[in-house]
């Protein structure tokens, strides 16, 4: 269980729910790290435009190159998720 | 690349890369032009050091914001690797 109050997808609401539809649309799930910041929608559409932008936009990196500097920092934060 | 990275079989710029991003995340106060140089010379352009520093930047808040508030695993992720600690 988090730490904090989180908002089930049956419950969401306004910019909340359309933000779930669409990560419903995008991966077939809504996962856990954008439940996490359901209590505060607007910060969740922040973080999520700018990890789009970072993660799918253009850019001389590639994919690859991009996901494993996710990977190598996560792990220097012993971060499991 | 999960638990070392540094006994993947990478591209040297790669490699470079990642190593760069790992100094950026413990740390970030010794960095100066001279990195950026670095890169420059494996081939990366300021474009792409712009990119990946953003990344590892992105990475360093979110590990922060999933780890401090408490971001419970997927189903599908197994409970946890030897040793690794979650504090109740």
């Amino acid at each position: 269980m988090p730490f904090i109050h989180t908002v089930p997808p049956e419950e969401a609401a306004g910019l909340l729910k359309r933000i779930y539809d669409e990560a419903v649309r995008r991966a077939g799930r809504v996962w856990n790290v954008l439940r996490l910041m359901s209590s505060r929608p607007r910060t969740l559409q922040a973080s999520l435009e700018l990890y789009k932008v970072l993660m799918h936009g253009p850019s001389k990196l590639t994919r690859a190159q991009r996901e494993m500097i996710a990977v190598v920092v996560s792990r220097e934060n012993n971060c499991y998720y | 690349m999960k638990d070392d990275y540094r006994g993947a079989d990478l591209d040297p710029a790669t490699r470079q890369l990642l190593d760069a991003c790992v100094r950026l995340t413990r740390r970030p106060w010794e960095f100066s032009n001279g990195d950026l140089e670095t890169l420059r010379q494996f081939g990366f352009d300021d474009e792409a050091i712009h990119d990946a520093f953003q990344i590892a930047g992105f990475f360093n808040y979110i590990n922060r914001v999933c780890d401090g508030l408490g971001v419970e695993l997927e189903e599908f992720m197994p409970p946890g690797p030897p040793g690794w600690v979650r504090a109740k």
